[in-house]
C-alpha cells in the first residue's frame, strides 16, 4: 500500500528526515516511537504534502501512484487520513459543513454524486456514537471551544467518517486522560479492517496496549534505527530512549 | 475640481425654485459654511486616509432640475429576493417614484414618499425633524449636500405601527454623463413601532457617479429600527453616505451595511443613543477586489445610562483594494453602566491591499464596560491546509473560510429571506462572479 524508499525531508533548509525506508501493507498497524525531534511529526507531515516541507531525496508511492505528485486534497481523496496532532479550530464553519464538504470532495474525486442528506445525517449520528462524541458537536464550529479530548475524539470521528485506507495518527494519545485514551482506541480498533492500515506516531508506550501494533519502528535523528513487534515498544519503556542513542 | 461655489452662485434661485420647499430654509446658511470650509483635504483628520474627495475630481453634471425619467414602466426593475414581500419605492437619482400598487400595499401607518410630498402631508413631522440631526455636523460635506439638494425620501411610521412588511428602497443612478446626486432622506420611526428597510444601491454601468446621502433617523422610546444597506453598484459609482441617528428609551436600532461593489465608497453614521435600556447593532461587512476603498466612518454617543451598543464590521480585501475603519465611541459623564463592544476585523488576500483601522474610544463615565478590538491578517493558511487534508479542495475551502469569516455580520440581519440571499450573494462575489447586472437580486430589465 504504502512504501517510502530512502526518504529525505528538510524544512527551512534544515534536514530533518535522513533517508526513511518503511513498508505498511494492508491490514497492518505500524507504530512509530521517538524521542522528542526525531522526526516523528515531520514524516507524518510529508506523507499529508504540508508545504512547509521540502523533499530534497527519495519516494514515496501510495497504492501504485506517486504520492509526492498529489497535492494534500488529492492524496486525502485517494485515502489518506491524518490526525492532528493539533487539530485546527475553524471559527464560524460548521462540523456539519466541513464533513459534508469532505465526503463530497472524496465522492465527487472518485466520480460518484453528493451523499443524500438523509444518509448524511445516518452517517453522522453513526460515527459520532462510535466516539462517544455529543448530537451537538453538529451545530457547532469544527474544534472550536472543544477540550483537548474532544478535539481527539473529534479526528477519529472524521476518520471513521471518511474511511480511509491510510490512517495516520500523530500524537492522538497526547493530552489525552485514561478514559478518552479507551475511546480513542476503541474508535480506531473498531475502524480496522483486512483492507486499511494505520501508522501510528506516539511518544508513549501507553497507547499501544489499547491498540496493538503488528511492528514498532524506532525513529532517530531522521532514520528508523529499529524495527521490532510489539515487544520492542515495551522495551523502549524499560529501558528509555537513551538506550537507542547509545 | 469643478467650482462648485460659482456654480451654486449662479443658480441658486433655480435650485430653490425646483427644491422640495423645506429643503430651501437650510441652504444659504448651509452654502455659507461650505464655502468657509471648501472640501475636506487629506489633513482633516475625519478624512484621513480617504480618497472620497479625489474623486471629486471628475466633472460631474449638477442636476438643477430633476431628471424627467419615464417610470410609467413598473417592471422596470425587478426584485430577486423570493417573497420578500417588500413595498417597493425607487430614488431615481434624486426622484422618487412608487407604483401605485406598492403604494397601496403599504402597511397601515406606515408613510414612504418624497420629502417633497411629505411636506405637504405631514408639515409637522417634517418641520419637527428636519435637519435637526445632520445640522450637528461639522462635516464639510454635510453642508456641500445641503447646499445642492432638493429632495430626498421620507418614510414614516406612526406610533405603536409594527410594520407587517419590509420597505424596500431602490437607489439607482441613471445618466449618460458623469452625475452628482443629492439625497437627503428623513426616516421617523414613532413610539412603539417597528419598521425593516432594506436600501440597494445601483448605479448604471460605465458612467462616473457621485452619490451624497445625507439620512436622519429619529427612533421613539420602546420603537424598533433596522436598516440593512446592499451596495452593488460599479467600479465607477462614489458614495457618501451620512447617515444621522437618534434613539430613545428601550429603542432597538440595527445598522448593517452590506457592500459588494463601488468605486470609492464611505459610508459615515453617526448614532446617538439618547435614552435609557436602548442597544444599538452597529456593523456591516465588505469584499472588494481591483482599486475599491471602502469605510465605515462612525460615532456611537452614549448620552444615557445602561444602554447597550455593539459595532462589527469585517472586511475581506483582494487585489489592490482598500478598506478604512474608524470607529468612535464616546461614553458620556452621565452614561453609566453602558455596555460597548467595537470589532473590526479584516482579512488581507494579497500584499497589495492595505486596511487602516482606528478603533478610538472616548469614556467620561466611571461604572461602564467598553472593549475593542481590531485585527487584520491573511487567511488562515493552517485552516487551509487542515481543510485540504480532509479533500476540500483550494478554492471550496478559501470560500468557507471567508464566508465563516463575515458569518457574524450576516447573522444580524433579520430578514430570513435576505439573509439566505446575501449568504448566496457573498459566495458568488467571493467566487468573482461579477455579472451582477444579470444575476444581482434587482437587476434592470431590457
Amino acid at each position: 500500500m504504502l512504501k517510502i524508499k530512502n526518504l529525505h525531508a528538510s524544512v527551512n533548509g534544515k534536514e530533518i528526515l535522513k533517508g526513511i525506508n518503511l513498508e505498511v501493507n494492508k491490514g497492518e498497524i505500524h507504530a512509530i516511537m521517538g524521542p522528542n525531534g526525531s522526526g516523528k511529526s515531520t514524516l507524518s507531515s510529508v506523507l499529508v504534502g504540508n508545504p512547509a516541507f521540502e523533499i530534497t531525496e527519495g519516494s514515496i508511492e501510495f497504492m501504485g501512484k506517486n504520492l509526492l505528485e498529489l497535492s494534500p486534497e488529492d492524496r486525502a481523496c485517494e485515502g489518506i487520513f491524518l490526525s492532528f496532532q493539533y487539530p485546527v479550530e475553524i471559527p464560524g464553519v460548521s462540523m456539519t459543513n466541513f464533513m459534508r464538504a469532505a465526503i463530497n470532495a472524496q465522492r465527487k474525486y472518485k466520480g460518484l454524486d453528493p451523499i443524500s442528506p438523509a444518509d448524511f445525517l445516518k452517517l453522522m449520528r453513526e460515527k459520532q456514537s462510535l466516539v462517544e462524541l455529543d448530537n451537538k458537536l453538529a451545530g457547532r464550529s469544527v474544534n472550536e471551544g472543544f477540550s483537548g479530548g474532544e478535539k481527539k475524539r473529534n479526528e477519529i470521528f472524521q476518520m471513521a467518517m471518511l474511511d480511509p485506507k491510510l490512517a495516520i495518527l500523530d500524537e492522538t494519545d497526547s493530552g489525552l486522560d485514561i478514559d478518552a485514551l479507551r475511546v480513542v482506541a476503541h474508535g480506531v480498533n473498531s475502524l480496522k479492517s483486512p483492507e486499511n492500515a494505520s501508522i501510528i506516531i506516539t511518544h508513549y508506550q501507553r497507547l499501544l496496549q489499547y491498540i496493538i501494533p503488528d511492528y514498532v519502528h524506532i525513529l532517530y535523528k531522521g532514520q528508523i534505527v529499529k524495527t521490532g513487534d510489539k515487544s520492542l515498544a515495551l522495551e523502549l519503556e524499560q529501558k528509555g530512549y537513551d538506550w537507542i542513542k547509545n | 475640481m469643478k467650482n462648485y461655489v460659482q456654480l451654486y452662485r449662479q443658480f441658486a434661485e433655480r435650485i430653490k425654485e425646483n427644491s422640495a420647499t423645506v429643503l430651501n430654509k437650510f441652504r444659504d446658511a448651509s452654502f455659507a459654511e461650505f464655502e468657509q470650509k471648501g472640501f475636506p483635504d487629506k489633513k482633516t483628520e475625519a478624512y484621513l486616509n480617504s480618497s472620497l474627495i479625489e474623486t471629486l475630481n471628475t466633472d460631474y453634471d449638477v442636476k438643477i432640475h430633476q431628471l424627467d425619467i419615464d417610470t410609467s414602466q413598473n417592471q422596470l426593475f425587478q426584485c430577486k429576493i423570493p417573497s420578500i414581500n417588500a413595498a417597493l419605492g425607487f430614488m431615481l437619482n434624486d426622484k422618487f417614484y412608487m407604483a401605485d400598487d406598492q403604494r397601496r400595499s403599504l402597511p397601515e401607518g406606515v408613510e414612504f414618499c418624497a420629502l417633497s410630498d411629505a411636506e405637504r402631508l405631514y408639515p409637522e413631522v417634517v418641520g419637527r425633524y428636519l435637519h435637526t440631526l445632520s445640522d450637528k455636523s461639522r462635516d464639510a460635506m454635510t453642508a456641500f449636500n445641503s447646499t445642492f439638494v432638493q429632495n430626498g425620501y421620507f418614510i414614516y411610521v406612526k406610533k405603536n405601527t409594527v410594520a407587517d412588511k419590509p420597505l424596500q428602497l431602490i437607489n439607482m443612478l441613471l445618466s449618460e454623463a458623469p452625475m452628482i446626486a443629492f439625497t437627503h432622506n428623513l426616516i421617523v420611526v414613532e413610539q412603539g413601532a417597528s419598521l425593516q428597510l432594506l436600501v440597494c444601491d445601483h448605479a448604471e454601468e460605465g458612467v462616473d457617479f457621485f452619490a451624497s446621502k445625507v439620512t436622519e433617523v429619529v427612533v421613539g422610546d420602546g420603537a424598533r429600527f433596522e436598516y440593512y444597506s446592499l451596495e452593488n453598484t460599479t467600479r465607477k459609482a462614489n458614495n457618501l453616505m451620512q447617515m444621522f441617528v437618534t434613539q430613545g428609551n428601550n429603542s432597538q436600532v440595527i445598522v448593517n451595511n452590506l457592500l459588494l461593489l463601488n468605486a470609492v465608497s464611505r459610508n459615515q453614521i453617526t448614532a446617538d443613543i439618547d435614552g435609557e435600556n436602548a442597544s444599538l447593532f452597529l456593523g456591516g461587512m465588505l469584499i472588494s477586489d481591483g482599486t475599491q476603498e471602502a469605510e465605515n466612518n462612525t460615532i456611537i454617543r452614549h448620552n444615557q445610562p445602561n444602554s447597550t451598543s455593539n459595532e462589527l464590521f469585517k472586511y475581506i480585501l483582494d487585489e489592490r483594494s482598500h478598506g478604512i475603519f474608524s470607529g468612535i465611541i464616546v461614553v458620556e459623564k452621565d452614561a453609566q453602566k453602558t455596555l460597548s463592544r467595537q470589532t473590526n476585523k479584516s482579512i488581507c488576500l494579497t500584499p497589495e491591499a492595505v486596511v487602516n483601522s482606528r478603533p478610538q474610544l472616548e469614556i467620561y463615565a466611571d461604572d461602564v464596560k467598553c472593549g475593542h478590538g481590531a485585527t487584520t491578517g491573511q487567511l488562515d493558511n493552517e485552516a487551509l491546509f487542515y481543510m485540504k487534508q480532509r479533500g476540500i479542495d483550494q478554492d471550496t475551502a478559501r470560500m468557507m473560510l471567508l464566508s465563516a469569516f463575515v458569518q457574524d455580520v450576516i447573522d444580524e440581519i433579520h430578514i430570513d429571506v435576505l439573509r439566505d440571499k446575501m449568504k448566496d450573494m457573498i459566495d458568488r462575489r467571493l467566487r468573482n462572479d461579477h455579472s451582477h447586472c444579470e444575476d444581482c437580486f434587482v437587476h434592470r430589465m431590457e
